[in-house]
């Protein structure tokens, strides 16, 4: 007997042991380490995904930029006082102005394959009119007049290049407006939290003052990563006080109250503890979405409990099972969705509401809870309306909505919009290059080709920055010496060696000058990296990068070897390849809905389609406010799997005054759970919630208003 | 107005003579000038009589008078002009350290050495000078290109 009470108190707290139990799981394997808010995350795996990661370690897109306004003595020196506490940060370097030799040295080799020679020029040389004009010049300059030693009579046709930026007391400025500072990362620089550092390290020594501006992209993924986190902590917080406070309202059984909670933490935890060994990363927006659909699992406890099958031992429920099937069934149905958020949101789903469950309808007998009387004499007397009439209205709001609704395929409303970044990266993108220009990965099978593809775009695109396309490819090699023996350069400089003498010119002054007897250039990875180029082997094939006009993305897109890596296109194309998919699995759904309505409630059908119809009518009819982005579509599917177990709750004919109770109690927790996402500053969790928010409100309309079979019994 | 002010600020200034000498490498000679070199508070003026050319440096801009014509130049659009006016201003006010932005400084015992830094080193290969009480004895600029420009104080 001793031990039977004991035993029975032992029970009590089974489910703090399993909570227990869990924490100590998920700590011990740091399931939270996987937890990401980095959009990326929520991407599908796909070689482009791999190919940003690749990308992000490129020194060259991971500056940073420090400028001080105007150009007087004092913000020469707090520029330089930045400068200092700057490169104080580990693993933050000032770039130097200085030339890199070795491309310098290469430059020069090169210099008759690189650059035209001016066929004018050559048809009228007069080369003793020349070395006249350059022993004047010499002569007559105020300081040192300089001779290119290997185009002396300037035959090539100069670069033209076109800077916002120059020098002035030997610091780098933008013309005319103020001071420029750019930093180096160290190339061991690539995780988030090294990111973190750096910022936190640069914030701490940045006067707010409007006149220093400061800006790395490194910026973004840590200031949106600390958006994402406040806002989700946010929510969070507010939820779990607005349930703990509704089941408190709603239960008043502690015992009841601390079982339940404790199930619904253990079933996120056993959640994200499988999770994290099925995803490489975990998206932060799963754990929020994962503690809203919790409330969804608390129906399966107050519809046990209302029924009094934690007091009573009872057969077992089959409604609420049919529920679960139907919930679970349409997460898992969905999951085949390929993208990433979807399957990561799904598998969750499943692990959670099933661990709730089992704990729920074969724990919670064994514990043994006293039911308390709930109040619901708030939902009596109103009038009440016929299906048909629901369904008329309903399919009405459907075909307005549906010539109304529009697919947004534009990640940047799913993401926070960081505008003081914009604002700033804009500055210094107009500020630095004539245009606004955005860095594009570029890839080839040989480096060879990345060189050709570096100089196809510099031709098409003149302003924009490619820095490959200063090297020359084997075939133009091979093109300009032909070029460059029938010009006859030698006699040129041999007639240059001559005259010169007779001007006064030193002896083997013009050595150097119109020598193109140089080897053919061969580019390997190292010889890339002397000369200052930035080029990395991926699999079997090499990427660089091109800063191209941000306008011209469209225009791009012709070419194959140019990888577009701003999320927002990766997401776009992803998104737009999956939206077939989605129609696909959510049809699935809905016909596996159906199903599983017949099955149920064969009787009640019109009743239970409603329950369908009228939600699924609120949801579109959204359309007529915002276009419809892939978590509206992916939550508008997950609201029909959720209504169909109110629509079979409320159909049943074992339904009484305690099945109300328990789907109001259980629709007002669940409108608790995802309504808060409506407060949400991410457009990921508002879309999930103004969508949640928007079908519970549906299905409280219908089990207010709506005739079901109880009222007509 | 303007001119009066002018002209008094001349009759404060003191007028250094030098001699110039510039050895251009390529043709291995030497080409050789007077100058006079006076400093005011306000600006560095160095003129050629013989060339008929003066610069005159300002806190912000350097203005180029030469055959009656006027010419208003940026420091960042002239880098030799740029250091040059550094090196006098440096030089003659004892602000040697004025210079640790352009150069590494090196003293012996009697000369001054400045190695240049970063972006100067694309053109300046060292600079020499030296210094007797208010007197520069000597100021030696070695270009990358093997010429050199000295300058000798006369007075």
């Amino acid at each position: 007997m001793k031990i039977g009470s004991r035993l029975k108190k032992l029970a009590d707290f089974i489910a703090l042991f399993i909570l227990s139990f869990l924490i100590a799981l998920v700590f011990h394997f740091d399931s939270f380490k996987t937890i990401s808010t980095s959009l990326d995350s929520i991407l599908p795996q796909s070689e482009q995904k791999e190919l940003l990661k690749k990308f992000n370690e490129f020194q060259s897109i991971k500056k940073i930029f420090l400028y001080v306004k105007g150009l007087n003595k004092e913000s020469l020196e707090s520029i330089k006082a930045l400068e200092k506490k700057f490169v104080s940060i580990d693993g933050v370097s000032l770039e130097k102005l200085q030339t890199n030799e070795a491309l310098q040295e290469y430059k020069n080799s090169y210099l008759f394959y690189r650059q035209n020679i001016d066929p004018t020029k050559i048809n009228v040389l007069d080369i003793s009119e020349e070395l006249s004009q350059l022993k004047s010049n010499l002569l007559s300059s105020d300081f040192s007049y300089f001779i290119n030693p290997y185009d002396p009579l300037n035959l090539t046709e100069k670069e033209s290049v076109s800077h916002n930026f120059s020098i002035k007391n030997n610091h780098l400025i933008v013309k005319e407006l103020g001071y420029l500072s750019i930093f180096t990362l160290d190339s061991s620089i690539n995780s988030l939290l090294q990111y973190e550092e750096i910022y936190t390290s640069i914030q701490k020594n940045i006067p707010n003052a409007e006149h220093i501006k400061v800006f790395s992209p490194i910026f973004y993924f840590v200031e949106n990563s600390l958006i994402i986190k406040d806002d989700v902590n946010r929510i969070i917080i507010l939820s779990t006080i607005i349930l703990l406070l509704l089941y408190i309202f709603i239960l008043k059984n502690i015992k009841l109250l601390i079982n339940t909670l404790s199930t619904l933490a253990s079933s996120v935890l056993l959640a994200l503890f499988i999770s994290s060994f099925i995803f490489e990363e975990l998206s932060v927006f799963v754990l929020v979405f994962g503690i809203s659909i919790s409330t969804v699992a608390i129906d399966y406890m107050f519809h046990h409990y209302v029924h009094q099958y934690y007091e009573i031992r009872k057969p077992f429920n089959k409604e609420v099972l049919f529920g679960l099937l139907t919930t679970v069934g349409a997460f898992f149905i969905i999951s085949f969705i390929d993208f990433e958020l979807i399957k990561q949101l799904c598998y969750f789903t499943i692990i959670s509401l099933l661990f709730s469950y089992i704990q729920f309808a074969f724990l919670y007998p064994k514990i043994g809870f006293t039911y308390i009387e709930l109040d619901s004499s708030f939902f009596k007397s109103f009038p009440r309306l016929r299906p048909w009439f629901i369904m008329a209205v309903s399919l009405i709001l459907i075909m307005f909505s549906l010539n109304t609704i529009e697919f947004d395929s534009n990640l940047k409303h799913l993401d926070v919009e960081n505008k003081k970044l914009n604002t700033l990266q804009e500055f210094f993108n107009t500020h630095l290059t004539s245009q606004n220009n955005t860095p594009f990965l570029i890839k080839a099978a040989s480096i060879e080709n990345l060189i050709l593809y570096s100089k196809q775009l510099k031709k098409e695109f003149p302003n924009a920055y490619t820095p490959l396309a200063t090297l020359i490819t084997s075939k133009e090699y091979l093109e300009k010496k032909e070029h460059l023996d029938a010009l006859n350069l030698k006699k040129i400089k041999k007639k240059l060696q001559e005259e010169s003498l007779a001007f006064g010119f030193k002896q083997n002054f013009f050595d150097h000058a119109y020598g193109y007897e140089v080897k053919e250039p061969i580019y390997t990875l190292d010889a890339l990296q002397t000369l200052g180029f930035e080029v990395l082997l991926y699999k079997d094939q090499f990427i660089s990068y091109v800063n191209l006009p941000k306008e011209e993305a469209e225009a791009l897109k012709k070419y194959e070897f140019i990888e577009n890596l701003s999320i927002k296109e990766m997401f776009e194309k992803t998104l737009l390849s999956m939206k077939n998919d989605l129609l696909l699995y959510g049809g699935i759904t809905v016909v596996f809905i159906l199903f599983m309505m017949l099955l149920n409630s064969r009787k009640n059908l019109l009743t239970c389609l409603a329950f369908i119809v009228f939600p699924f009518s609120l949801i579109v009819s959204l359309s007529f406010l915002t276009a419809f982005n892939i978590l509206h579509l992916f939550m508008l599917f997950i609201i029909l799997a959720i209504s169909i177990d109110f629509g079979i709750y409320s159909s049943s004919e074992n339904k009484n005054a305690n099945t109300n109770k328990a789907i109001y109690y259980s629709l007002l927790s669940t409108f608790a759970g995802f309504g808060v996402l409506v407060f949400s500053e991410i457009n990921a969790l508002y879309s999930i919630g103004i969508v949640a928010s928007t079908g519970i409100v549906a299905i409280a309309f219908l089990l207010t208003f709506l005739k079901g079979p109880s009222y007509d019994a | 107005m303007s001119v009066f002010l002018f002209l008094t600020l001349y009759l404060y200034a003191v007028s250094i003579p030098f001699n110039e000498e510039k050895y251009i490498n390529a043709l291995q000679s030497s080409v050789y000038n007077k100058g006079f070199l006076e400093i005011t508070d306000d600006f560095i003026k160095i003129s050629y009589p013989k060339k008929d050319k003066t610069y005159l440096f300002y806190a912000d801009h350097i203005v180029h008078i030469s055959n009656n014509n006027e010419e208003t130049i940026k420091y960042e659009d002239n880098l030799e002009l740029t250091i040059f006016s550094k090196l006098i201003h440096a030089i003659y006010n004892n602000k040697s350290e004025e210079l640790k932005e352009y150069f590494e400084i090196n003293a012996n015992a009697t000369t001054i050495v400045l190695l240049p830094n970063e972006y100067l080193s694309n053109a300046i290969k060292k600079i020499e000078y030296q210094k007797n009480g208010t007197v520069l004895k000597f100021l030696k600029i070695y270009f990358n290109n093997e010429d050199w420009i000295k300058i000798e104080e006369t007075r």
